[in-house]
This record gives structure tokens, sequence and C-alpha cells, in this order.
């Protein structure tokens, strides 16, 4: 619980100081950032590192819960039927474009939000503060050093590195991520707070959803229960539009590495391509290992240390160029 | 060629080639000259334009064009004169009244004083040389006493007008037509809406005549700022469309952009609004409805006044409004006059309907099929029981009643209404009880598909419902194949389709998506009318108050 806290708050700071130092590149994003200060090569370099990220994210999300949809629902049926409507999905959305996928978001979001409150106050009865403890962690370490690693869980910033030439007006920059990381905060708190006070620990092992499992004890009453498959719809929803984002930015990066006029034009092919990969039969240890290493030290080692310190070297190097020309 | 280029050509971008669908040539596609096209002027020899027009027409053929031949005695001269007109278009009364008679007898009679006056025996000056009188003029300023009367060099002009109701007065010697507004044509009175009835309110609709319709909208705005103003489209029909705005409200663009679509529409014909708001709605592909259709001329004026655009196209009862958000579909002309406690309450119901409207029947076949655990036991023994007897799989069972409703409404609709009650109980007999009997459906389907049926008359505008009637079926068959995943699929298509329209550059879901300050908007949610200060901020008009910040003035004497 104080582990959450204190990632939040350090996650804020983070996000400050991201937005101090866009403030020097308005209209840039990472990619544009990386050619400013490493030329062509880190350009490329970082994109290329970037379309690697969002397909990898894009297929744990996608595999972890098509598995479940599978299992819940589908267990006779293949999973590639499964992931089928996924890929629909995500062509037509690419296809009608970002500012649709937006503004879809824009109108699930609330209700995600909502359905999750609503999930955590349904099963109220059920809360055990005896599960919070030890409230304060098991020792200073574990909670602030060790635990600064579930910054992971955080890795919503990674959009703020692409989302400047997307906006409209680029003051608004600060008032978008600051609002959007508190949101996604609360997200992730009201989450883990209603699984660590029903769950036991020992629930961590569990290859479902743990926000499933939460809201298959959720009854109203004697007549309705086992409302779970009203969450699965929205949170569907949500799957929807945010594997649709993860691959307009991945085709956003690719055009701006090869200058292609219209991203739309390759929603097919990449697609196709994340339709492979999720294709592809990992045995469990592997997928594992993707999920909980791969997955938790590439978002550190990339969002939060490589790109801020691409960041700040630009930043550097701005205040350098700037004040080199002044003197001439 | 080295790798960039060949890089780049395979992915530069190709714009996509425009389809053209082109017809075999048939012999009777007549190409159209460019002399016929070159606008004639009217001849000075009535006898080469009585032949023009006679060509023109068809005369030989055409029954209904007349052209009455008479001789107008002027001063000492007697000048031939015809008289153009299409019988039925035409006030026979106003031409006798108002053209001829004072054409033959006001022109006799002052001739005829005119030769007392120089009878012998009176004293009188004569004088010797008459002067010469301006026919043109003479006839225009003294002879036909008619407010609407207009000079015309070209038969262009005359035949539309001609066309639209007037008679076109040619006079040999002159190369010009007088065209004299006698329109006189049948139409139907001003009468109650038929499709937009309400309690509380005015009761009167728009009809087919143009000039009745904008009169009834200027009845309610009293005001010289709203502006009517007047285009033709098509080739053929030369149909008139008259786009209305308050001048001091409506934003430039909007009225500019909506004068640029009609403006521009190369068509032969336009026979009505709905043909005119398929040609100039954003998205023509998207079944959803992007622009207002109403036959209420309250309706209208309560757009205009708030900056919308209003077109009025001729033949046709039913007037767009542009631009258009999802949230007016939902809402009634009723909703103004009754008491917004009441109002939000109706809102909230016809939220719920729609829900149900397009989701009910999908939603069924996915529970049923994949998600029986969010029935209650009792429930689901229930429908397991009625369902027990029918040898059909759900999916089928739900698709012979939507389809059957679909017949009965569409049979009711079509027939008379003496039938239409008929056709009620005959449909109400097949789905209520026969197809029950024969065990072809459950006793629970037909209550979803009823209720669905219901909840799709709750919605106020007919064309949303009819883009609901489609889409349910989409859902029923994605509910079908792959439970709520299905179903989440087709709502995020939807949606991500919806989200993409617009209306006259207005987003489909303003003031939601994207969202607005909901204090500068009048939202879903109806404020009471004293808070309904301010005009829609997407609309972006010229003034974007209602009323003042204290409308109730009367409530700060009280003491």
């Amino acid at each position: 619980m104080i582990n959450l806290i204190y990632i939040g708050v350090i996650g804020l700071i983070f996000v400050l100081c991201l937005n101090y130092l866009f403030q020097k590149f308005p209209n840039s994003d990472i990619i544009d950032i990386s050619e400013f200060l490493g030329g062509k090569f880190l350009k490329i370099i970082m994109g290329i590192i970037f379309i690697i990220f969002f397909f990898l994210v894009s297929y744990i999300t996608l595999t972890d819960f098509a598995n479940m949809i599978k299992t819940i629902y589908f267990d006779k049926s293949p999973l590639i039927f499964v992931l089928l409507y996924f890929m629909v999905g995500i062509i037509v959305a690419n296809f009608v474009g970002f500012k649709s996928i937006v503004r879809t978001i824009c109108f699930v979001v609330p209700f995600t939000l909502v359905s999750i409150i609503l999930a955590l106050l349904a099963v109220y009865n059920e809360f055990s503060l005896d599960k919070f403890s030890p409230f304060f962690g098991h020792n200073m370490q574990t909670t602030f050093l060790n635990g600064l690693l579930n910054i992971f869980s955080l890795y919503i910033v990674t959009y703020y590195y692409f989302l400047m030439p997307l906006l409209k007006d680029s003051f608004s920059f600060k008032k978008i991520t600051t609002i959007s990381y508190i949101i996604s905060w609360l997200l992730l708190f009201f989450t883990v707070v209603s699984i660590l006070t029903i769950f036991p620990i020992t629930n961590d092992t569990e290859p479902l959803n743990s926000l499933y499992l939460l809201s298959r004890r959720i009854e109203l009453g004697d007549f309705l229960k086992s409302l779970d498959a009203l969450f699965i719809l929205l949170w569907l929803i949500s799957i929807f539009c945010y594997l649709s984002v993860s691959i307009f930015m991945i085709h956003r990066i690719f055009r701006k590495l090869t200058n292609i006029t219209d991203e739309k034009m390759i929603t097919l092919s990449t697609t196709s391509i994340f339709f492979g990969l999720c294709l592809i039969p990992f045995n469990i240890a592997i997928s594992r290992f993707m999920e909980n290493t791969v997955y938790r030290y590439l978002i550190i080692g990339l969002i939060f240390i490589g790109c801020f310190t691409i960041l700040l070297l630009a930043n550097l190097k701005f205040k350098f160029k700037k004040g080199s020309s002044s003197h001439k | 060629m080295n790798i960039k280029n060949l890089f780049n050509q395979l992915f530069e971008y190709k714009e996509e080639e425009e389809y053209e669908f082109i017809l075999p040539n048939s012999s009777n596609n007549l190409p159209e000259s460019k002399n016929n096209q070159a606008k004639q002027k009217i001849f000075p020899t009535l006898s080469v334009n009585i032949e023009y027009l006679k060509t023109k027409y068809n005369l030989l053929i055409n029954s209904d064009v007349k052209i009455r031949k008479f001789v107008l005695p002027i001063q000492d001269k007697k000048v031939v004169a015809a008289l153009l007109y299409i019988d039925g278009m035409v006030d026979e009364k106003t031409i006798t009244n108002s053209v001829l008679q004072p054409l033959l007898l006001k022109n006799s009679i002052t001739m005829q004083e005119q030769q007392n006056t120089n009878k012998p025996g009176r004293i009188s000056i004569r004088n010797p040389k008459q002067p010469k009188i301006n026919l043109e003029n003479f006839i225009y300023n003294g002879l036909i006493p008619h407010n609407s009367i207009s000079k015309e060099t070209e038969f262009e002009e005359v035949i539309v007008k001609v066309n639209a109701g007037f008679c076109a007065l040619f006079v040999d010697t002159i190369a010009t037509a007088f065209c004299v507004e006698t329109k006189g044509f049948e139409g139907r009175q001003v009468s109650e809406p038929i499709t937009e009835s309400i309690i509380r309110g005015p009761q009167e609709a728009f009809v087919e005549n143009i000039r009745t319709n904008t009169s009834l909208l200027r009845k309610i705005i009293n005001n010289e700022n709203l502006v009517i103003e007047e285009i033709e489209v098509g080739k053929i029909s030369k149909t008139k469309v008259a786009i209305c705005y308050i001048q001091n409200i409506a934003n430039d663009d909007l009225v500019g952009e909506v004068k640029y679509r009609i403006n521009h529409l190369n068509i032969d014909y336009l026979l009505s609004s709905g043909q005119l708001e398929q040609l100039i709605k954003d998205n023509p592909s998207n079944t959803f409805p992007q622009n207002i259709a109403t036959e209420r001329p309250d309706r209208v004026s309560s757009y205009l006044l708030n900056g919308r655009v209003a077109i009025v196209v001729n033949g046709t009862p039913f007037v767009l409004v542009v631009p258009a958000v999802f949230i007016d579909f939902l809402s009634s002309a009723e909703d103004k006059n009754l008491n917004y406690h009441f109002t939000n309450f109706l809102k909230f119901i016809r939220a719920v309907a729609l829900f149900f409207a397009i989701f009910l029947p999908g939603l069924y076949v996915a529970i049923t099929n994949y998600h029986q655990e969010l029935i209650p036991s009792e429930l689901l023994f229930a429908i397991a029981n009625a369902r027990e007897a029918i040898p059909f799989p759900v999916i089928f069972e739900i698709l012979i009643m939507e389809i059957s409703f679909e017949l009965i409404r569409e049979a009711g609709l079509r027939v008379s209404s003496s039938f239409s009650t008929t056709i009620g109980i005959i449909g109400a007999l097949i789905l209520g009880d026969a197809a029950v009997s024969a065990s072809i459906v459950s006793p629970i389907l037909i209550i979803v598909v009823a209720f669905t049926g219901i909840c799709g008359f709750a919605i106020p505008d007919f064309s949303l419902t009819s883009s609901i009637r489609i889409y349910r079926f989409f859902y029923i068959a994605l509910g079908f194949f792959a439970g709520f995943l299905g179903i989440a699929l087709g709502f995020f298509i939807h949606f991500i389709l919806l989200t993409n329209l617009s209306s006259f550059g207005v987003s489909y879901f303003a003031p939601y998506i994207p969202f607005e300050n909901l204090n500068e908007n009048n939202g879903y949610i109806m404020k009471p009318v004293w808070k309904r200060e301010r005009r829609s901020h997407f609309l972006n008009t010229k003034r974007p108050e209602t009323a003042e910040k204290i409308s109730m003035e009367w409530r700060k004497d009280v003491k």
C-alpha cells in the first residue's frame, strides 16, 4: 500500500520533469528529439526499439487477455478465433483514424473507471484490513528500494513521449499528462487495493486476470450473481482501445522512420505481423519470463531511464546550442 | 536504382484512383450542344418567340402549356401580344383580373377616353405630333396592377418562372417578357404534424409548398434578420431550395458551407429533402442521420434561433436543419415545453430505449449462448423450460421474430390507416399467440422482440430508428458468433465509425466528445429555462448568449 503511494509520487515527479524537459521541444516526440541529439542513427535505433517495445507490450496484453477469454468462454475454440476479433477491431480503428480512437477512449475510460470502482464497492463486505499487513511493508529496503521497480506499472508515461505532436495546442501538454497520470494511478490504486483486500497473496499465481476474479465475487442480492460477464464486456472494449493505440504508435514511428505519406497503408501489414506474433506458441516458462522480467525491465530501462536520459541530454544540447549562437 | 529510391517507391503513398462508373453508350443519350446551353435572348418579334416556346415546351404534345394570343390596343396602334402559362399551376382568376382585364379593358377605356376628348365640339388642344410612348415602360408601369412583376430578357429565366406558376406576357416589337406571379396550384393546407405529434405546443406542420413553409417560419421568428435565400437545384427539375438562417446569430462560415454544398450539386433533379440530405451530408456512407429532418416549424425556429441553418426544399414537408449532433436525435419538440424535471426524465427513458433498441436482441442471443451465468437461476430455469419445446436454435428463433416484426411494421406503414389496424391485429396474433402455440418461438423471445420494438418507437427521430433497425441485426449476428466478445467488437467498431462523423464541421458527439464546457453548452440534460443562457458553443454563433444573466428580472423587484 505504502509502496503504491510511493511509486505514485515518484511517477508524478517524473511526469512533472517530463513536462519541464519537453518545454524546449514543442511539436516533437522522442523520435524527433533522438534525431536532434544523435542524428539519424539514434533516431532509427530509437524508432526500432520502440516498434519492438509496442509490439511486445501489445503482444503480452493481448495474449494474456485472449487466453483468459478463451479459457472462460471459448474453451472449445482455438485461440486464433478469439484473436481474429481483436485484429478486426484494430484494423478498422486504424483505418478510420487516430482521432476516432481517441474519442472512443474518451467515452470508454469513464465507464471502465466506474466499473472498477463499482466492482470495488460491490465486494466491500469482503474487505479485510488484515490483508494489508504489514501496512508499511516488510522493511525499508523492500518498500522503497526494491519496490521502486514497481514503477513499471505506470508505463502510461510511454505515451507521453509521443504525445506532443498529436496535440493541437502544445501548452495543454502539462494539463493532459498530469490529469491522465492521476486517472491512471487512481485506476491502479483501486485495482490493487481491491485485489489486496480480498484475495490471499497466493492468488498471485492464478493465470486468470485478478480483476476478473474480483468481479466473479460480486453478488447483488440473491437475484443477481456472477456479473463478471458484464465487466468483461466493458474491459474488452478497453482492450480494443488500448491495442488500437499501440498499433497506431507503431504506424506513427514507422512513418517517421520511412517518410511514408499515410500510415493507413501499412495497417494491414502491421496487424498481420502482430497477429502472427500472437500465434507463436511460446511455452509457459518463456511467457512468464517475458511478462515478469523482460516487460518489467524493458519499461524501466527504456522509458524511465533511456528516454529520460535522451531528453535530458537533448535539453543540454539545446541549451548549449542556444548559448553558443547567442554568444556569436 | 539505389536502395533508397526502391524503398521510397515501395512505400510511397499513392492516392486512390477515383471510381468512375460509366454506362454503355446509348443512342438515346443525346449530346447537349453548347449552342443549346447558351442563354437565348427574347426576340422582338412575337411570332418568332411563340415558335421558340412551342419548340421548347413541345406544345404539339404538351397539353397543359397554354399560349393565349390577343390584341393590345395602345394609342392608335394595335399590338399583338401573347400570354404564356401552365394550366393548373396558375390561378385563373388572378390572370383574368390582374393581367388580362387591365390589359384589355383598362387600356381600351383609356383609349376611348382619349378618343372622346378629341371629338369635335369639345375644347381640346390637339397635339399634332403625339409623343411616342415607351411601350415596355407603359405596360410595366401602367397596365399591369400587380405587385410581383419582373422584366426578363432571356428565355431561360422566363421558362423557370413559368414552370413555377408565373405567367409570361410577350408583346410584339418588344424583346422583353413580363413575368407576373399568378401561382395558384392546389396544395395541402397547413395541418397537424403526422410524425412528430406533441401534447403541449403548436399543432402546425410544414406542407409541400416552399413559400408556405417559409411563411410559417417568418410567422414564428418575427425578425428582420431572418434571411431566406433561394437556390435552384437540379438541371432539369430546377427545384427551389431555401436556405434560412438568422443573420446576426448564425456563423457565417456555416452558412457559406451550406450554400457551397447546395450550389455545387451537379444533378438533374431534386425531388425531396431526403434526397438533398444524402447529397450534402459529410459522411454519406454512414447510415446514422447527420442532419435533422423535421416537419415542425416551431422546432426549426428554435434551431434557427440557436444559430443553426435550415434548408427548405420545395415539394417536401420535411425541413432539414444543419449541423446536427447525436443528442438532437434523442430530443423531441415537446422537450422545451415541459418542466425540465420531466423533460430530463423523458430523456433518460429515451437513452435507455436507445440502448435496448440496439443491443437487447444481440445481448439476449449472447447471454443465452455464452453467458448463462448472468441470468439468475430461477429465470434461467424458466427460459430453459420455455425453450424446451422449440426445435430451433435461438438465433433462428430471433431472426424469424425480428424479420416478422419488420415485415408487419413495413406493411403497416405502406397501407392505408384502415388496413393498418387489421395488419396490427394479424401481427399481434402471429407474434403473440400463434408462433408460441406452434412452438416456433418461446414466449420470452416474444417479450424481447416486443420490448425492443417499443424501445425503437420511443426514439423520436425516424432516421435514427431506421438506422438502429439495421445495426440490430449485426449485433444479433455478433452475439451469436462470439457472445460478449462479438458485441464488444461491434460496439467498438460502431463507436469508432460514429466518432468519425461530423455534421458541417461539428463533431457528432458534441459537446461531450470532444468534451466542452457544459456551462457553455446545451447538453443532453436540459437545464431550467432560466438557465439556458447560452447558445451551444460548438456552433460558434455570433451571439453566444440567449438571455441576460438574470432572465427573470421580475424577481429582482420582489422585496
